[in-house]
């Protein structure tokens, strides 16, 4: 919105459908109807390209016996609990890099060494390691999360002016109080950045482990449904994770990244190309 | 400090709000489902169960099982399920796809 | 020994903050070497440095991992550049009409959130396990990720310009050339790198499950023979053929667009 009236609070304003909004609606039902088509023209069978309403009639099968729900919520603890991990450990590792020369330069380099090895790579050792399951995914997707956050942390610690921690110096505060009130939520809105760039690819990560080291999950059901040949639940998979990370990232994950920008300061995203 | 200063955090407080209830309420379910299913089931008296489905179980349905007890086999609508512990049936009760859940009959 | 006296620095920069930098790695090579010793982990699951060291020589020598790492960045460079030459002119254009774009984005969004790993079992149903499956999936998620940034990119320009150049008397074509071009760069660089750090892990995932050679398919076969240092060197040079990308190839695209553009990364 750029008209300012994102700061009113207009429930009416934020509620009804802008233009742009009702051309993306559109937008999606012309793909639907493009992929209609393109089934008739193209006339192979359903295991080789289904059709939406082979697809709808496998979500619904899928929802009555319980299997997609069961799925989503696999995913979603695995998703839940390897972010969290990663969230905290980035945090808390970027604060004490970015605050301490020493922790900064024993810890840097080799931070950035297995910055480079990206998750994927280390799902085969964690399988040798650990087996599958949970433990594995969840290892790798904290590994996913932890990086992004850590260096945006870093770069919202070293950022933080200066002038406010000397201010709150010279009103006496003491080391903690200092972290409390100026760096942390200085750096608050980088660590959401970061944040949210590691949730993004921790949710491909997720999927990617469950389709080589879980028995449930999207991830697994995408995969699972393409060595019996149930191309439609592959779709239905597919469909499900693109629906839910949209609502994640644009309820949930934006939205709360710019209420911090706006209440706590300005940032720019480090790490988005990795 | 107004309401407007909360704007911003509407929704994704929101998005939290229908998480929470969406959790909430599925405990719920499984608690109605699990009465439900096993209502009018004297759990002690037998170690063997049948548990009908409205459909062909699909390996999903199969391991449920198997986390159940014994699984030995589908009989046309019904699963057979032998040995079977008491609280692990009563998780599988709180399911919404599960038909019903019976003591394995004779003749079955 | 002042500060002008370079001629009698050490070559190599010894300094305590390299030393602090390397300890680390010493200490994780060293506990690595003495884990046999130390604990009771089984072989299989750690082999020695020694052993993924000379894995290393012994898969050089007889060439079989110049041509897997061959193998996996010529798919990489054709996805690439295949991906990113389709999606950043059809993007501009996309983006050019105000209406079209708008009707696209969440479409585009949609598809650029399952880009990547999501569409490798289709792939294999579609064009089996191999070389096509896992171009296919490496040149899409390229491409979704791209073809969305050069959109936001050009939507992100404000209005202003637009009508700044108008009144210059700007044609159509001097429009796409004087303000989308430029506005939407930087969006556009960032898309590249993205869409290259989207489409390695969409790289390396692809050939573990529907490859039949590269660096990613070697590090996940070697886990059904328990080949455990074939893994770890896997492991290794995917991190080092990162790094050599970035090193080689981004970072000094960056150096250049900031050097002429004044643009920030």
């Amino acid at each position: 919105m750029t008209d300012g009236t994102s700061s009113q609070f207009r429930i009416g304003a934020k509620f009804a459908p802008s233009r742009a909004q009702l051309r993306g609606a559109l937008g999606i039902l012309v793909v639907f109807v493009a992929w209609q088509i393109s089934v008739w023209v193209i006339d192979l069978p359903a295991y080789f390209y289904p059709s939406p309403a082979d697809v709808a009639s496998a979500f619904v099968e899928l929802t009555r016996k319980g299997i997609l729900p069961s799925y989503i919520a696999d995913s979603a603890w695995r998703y839940v609990a390897g972010v969290a991990t990663g969230l905290s450990l980035g945090v808390v590792f970027g604060l004490l890099i970015g605050l301490s020369r020493f922790w900064s330069r024993l810890l840097g380099p080799i931070i950035n060494f297995f910055y480079a090895i990206v998750e994927v790579a280390w799902i085969p050792l964690l399988v040798i390691w650990i087996g599958y399951g949970f433990n594995t995914i969840l290892i790798a997707i904290s590994y996913v999360v932890f990086f992004p956050v850590l260096y945006n942390t870093l770069t919202g610690v070293q950022t933080v002016q200066k002038v406010l921690i000397n201010a709150v110096r010279t009103l006496g505060a003491s080391r903690r109080q200092v972290l409390t009130s100026v760096i942390l939520p200085s750096a608050l809105p980088n660590i959401i950045t970061g944040f949210r760039v590691g949730a993004g690819f921790a949710f491909r990560g997720l999927i990617f482990a469950e389709m080589i080291a879980a028995g449930s999950g999207l991830g697994f059901l995408i995969f699972e449904g393409a060595t019996t040949r149930q191309t439609d639940r592959v779709v239905v998979g597919m469909i499900m994770m693109g629906l839910l990370w949209l609502a994640l990232d644009r309820l949930f994950l934006r939205p709360v990244e710019v209420a911090t920008i706006e209440r706590w300061g300005l940032v720019r995203a480090k790490g988005e190309g990795m | 400090m107004k309401l407007s200063d909360f704007s911003e955090w509407f929704v994704p407080l929101a998005g939290v709000a229908t998480i929470a209830t969406f959790l909430l309420g599925s405990l719920a379910v499984g608690r109605i489902n699990e009465t439900r299913h096993l209502s009018g089931l004297d759990l002690d008296a037998t170690q063997d169960f049948a548990v009908r489905l409205a459909f062909e179980p699909e390996r999903f349905h199969i391991e449920a099982f198997q986390d159940v007890g014994r699984y030995q086999g589908w009989r046309e609508d019904h699963a057979v399920i032998m040995a079977v512990d008491k609280g692990a049936l009563r998780r599988l009760a709180r399911n919404y796809w599960i038909g019903s859940i019976g003591p394995l009959e004779e003749t079955q | 020994m002042t500060d002008q006296s370079v001629a009698s620095r050490p070559a190599f920069p010894l300094s305590p903050a390299v030393m602090t930098g390397l300890l680390p790695f010493v200490v994780v090579l060293t506990a690595w070497a003495l884990a046999p010793a130390l604990s009771d982990i089984p072989a299989y699951k750690l082999p020695s440095p020694a052993k993924v060291w000379s894995t290393f020589t012994s898969m050089t020598l007889d060439g079989s991992l110049l041509s897997e790492i061959w193998h996996s960045l010529q798919r990489l460079a054709t996805g690439y550049i295949l991906g990113n030459l389709i999606a950043i002119p059809l993007g501009l254009a996309i983006a050019l009409n105000r209406a079209v774009a708008e009707t696209l984005t969440p479409v585009l969004s949609f598809f650029q959130s399952i880009a990547g790993i999501a569409w490798v079992p289709l792939a294999i149903i579609w064009f089996g396990v191999g070389q096509g499956s896992v171009l296919f999936v490496i040149a899409n998620t390229i491409f979704f990720a791209s073809i969305y940034s050069t959109v936001i990119g050009v939507q992100s320009i404000p209005q202003v310009l637009y009508r700044a150049a108008l009144c210059h008397g700007a044609s159509r074509w001097d429009i796409v050339t004087s303000v989308v071009i430029p506005g939407a760069l930087v969006q556009i660089l960032v898309g590249l790198r993205t869409s290259m750090a989207y489409g390695w892990r969409a790289l390396v995932a692809a050939e573990m499950i529907a490859g039949t050679n590269g660096i990613g398919y070697m590090t996940l076969e070697a886990v059904q023979w328990y080949q455990t240092e074939i893994v770890i060197l896997g492991m290794i040079l995917i991190g080092i053929l990162w790094l050599a990308l970035d090193f080689l190839i981004f970072r000094p695209i960056e150096r250049v667009t900031v050097k002429r553009w004044g643009l920030l990364s």
